[in-house]
């Protein structure tokens, strides 16, 4: 009898041991939460799961939940990232050397930038897949190859810099030129979002019911032409369909005042929590 | 009654008399963009450094000094709620904003290649400032830089055949903002309005490859996923 009741125990443990492993874990061994091993190597602080704040979004489509557990193709220009310099050997430099990580979901650009920025500060390398684990209450983000799967892990989402490990300042209205350079000169990328007002408003404005898009780039320099007075950001912008690029925007669009884009928001003087 | 057989006169006439394909901006704006680029150009060489150039696609600062600018190529847009309410067969051209067949164009946004020799290094974006009734038209910078994406919508550019697309008509550049996609737009001779794309990339479950005619199968799988758009950034 007891013979029996050890078989019965055996089988229901590896019964259950076969099921509930998701996907993922089946094909990769991995059943965990938490960064890239990357991340792992860099020792980034992690807290407990946090109930989202923000506005949920709704869930992926069909098409794209058929291949949610296959492993997310990596564009080849991107398997291969710069190397990240210590921020100490960096202050003075302008442009600061960020490595231009590319966006791998189609909605991916606030995990991209603070993937950018934190690496570039030394908090390791923050996959996309972990942020998205982390915003979306998911277990399954990560690829085997640690890219984001897309469907419901691709979803715009604001950067969360605390979570990492790292503080940050955060405010809707634009920095002023010097706060901006301020934060280059003390060798600190910072993240802003910006929304284009009505493209093509040249005529036939009325009719059409334009719905602002939000997206969020890395500022990494600043310049200015003396002989025109412009002054402008440099600035990573990153996109799901090739790598990140560089762009020089002028001061005026990125503050809003030009008319052209409206100004939504700023992750700035971004530190390890320690550091104040 | 007779007012009434006018109107319907004129609306039939209105509904069988082809539109003028033809997407030229108009003398004035164009002339106006050409010498902005060149101030442009002028004040992007301003702003290249040692530490900079090659971000911004330049093998050498001194390159700067000797790029010129190529033709402009018209922006056009595919806008969020056009594209979220994108349901195959409709024609793309439902999509595109402003209306890409009224001449002159009604764009407010040119992307202008700046070459060294005959070779793309980088781009700067033009936009139009919305002129007083009366006074001459007026473009400003908008950016400098993104010295892939021009390369990639030149590129594409030179792999539609001539004999492909609508005489008198060049190809232009389509926007899809939500995405940050690029696509390059023309007519066929046909009056077909065809989207090419710019870049290899993957729509959900689906691959598109760079120079690739986008189907409708395609549109209709980036507008379930832009339906997903929440508001947040991107």
């Amino acid at each position: 009898m007891k013979f029996f009741l050890g078989l019965m125990f055996v089988s229901v443990a590896l019964t259950l041991a076969s099921c509930c492993c998701p996907p993922f874990c089946k094909q990769h061994g991995r059943w965990s939460y938490g960064p890239g091993p990357y991340a792992k190597e860099e020792k980034t602080t992690k807290t407990e799961v946090k109930e989202p704040d923000r506005a949920e979004g709704s869930t992926g489509s069909a098409s794209e939940t058929e291949s949610f557990f296959e492993d997310p193709v990596e564009r080849p220009e991107c398997r291969e990232a710069r190397s990240s310099p210590q921020p100490n050997s960096v202050q003075g430099q302008n442009p600061l050397p960020v490595a231009p990580i590319c966006q791998e979901g189609m909605y991916s650009c606030w995990s991209t930038s603070t993937e950018m920025i934190l690496w570039f500060l030394g908090g390791g390398r923050v996959r996309q897949c972990d942020q998205a684990n982390h915003a979306f209450r998911s277990l399954n983000c990560c690829g085997g190859n640690d890219v984001l799967r897309l469907g419901n892990c691709d979803l715009p989402w604001y950067p969360d810099f605390e979570q990492w490990g790292y503080k940050f300042n955060h405010r809707w209205a634009p920095l002023e030129w010097g706060q901006a350079t301020g934060e280059i000169k003390a060798g600190r990328p910072f993240a802003f979002a910006w929304a284009r007002r009505n493209p093509n408003t040249a005529t036939a404005a009325a009719s059409v019911q334009a719905t602002t898009v939000s997206h969020m780039l890395v500022v990494i320099g600043y310049g200015t032409d003396s002989l025109s007075g412009v002054d402008v950001l440099i600035a990573f912008d990153p996109s799901p369909v090739r790598p990140t690029q560089a762009v020089m925007v002028p001061f005026t669009d990125y503050d809003g005042s030009s008319g052209d884009y409206t100004h939504a928001e700023d992750y700035w003087s971004i530190r390890p929590k320690g550091i104040e | 009654m007779k007012s009434l057989s006018v109107f319907l006169f004129v609306a039939l006439a209105l509904a069988v008399v082809p539109v003028t394909l033809a997407a030229p901006l108009g003398t004035n704006e164009l002339a106006a963009a050409r010498t902005q680029g060149s101030n442009s150009l002028a004040t992007f060489e301003g702003l290249i450094t040692p530490s900079n150039f090659q971000l911004m696609g330049f093998n050498a600062v001194a390159e700067v000094g000797t790029a010129t600018n190529g033709e402009p190529l018209l922006i056009y847009t595919v806008q969020l709620t056009q594209l979220a309410g994108y349901q195959p067969p409709n024609n793309f051209g439902l999509l595109v904003h402003p209306d890409p067949r009224v001449e002159p164009a009604p764009v407010t946004r040119v992307i202008v290649p700046i070459l060294v020799g005959t070779n793309v290094r980088s781009s700067m974006t033009l936009r139009l400032v919305s002129a007083a009734p009366g006074q001459p038209v007026r473009w400003t910078n908008a950016n400098w830089g993104y010295s892939g994406l021009i390369k990639d919508l030149i590129g594409t550019y030179r792999t539609i055949p001539q004999n492909q697309l609508k005489s008198g008509w060049s190809p232009f550049a389509v926007e899809i903002p939500v995405f940050d996609i690029w696509l390059i737009g023309y007519y066929t001779p046909q009056n077909d309005l065809r989207f090419r794309a710019t870049s290899d990339m993957r729509v959900g479950a689906v691959a598109i490859n760079r120079n690739q005619d986008i189907s409708e199968a395609h549109m209709h799988q980036m507008a379930i996923i832009a339906q997903r758009y929440n508001g947040l950034p991107n």
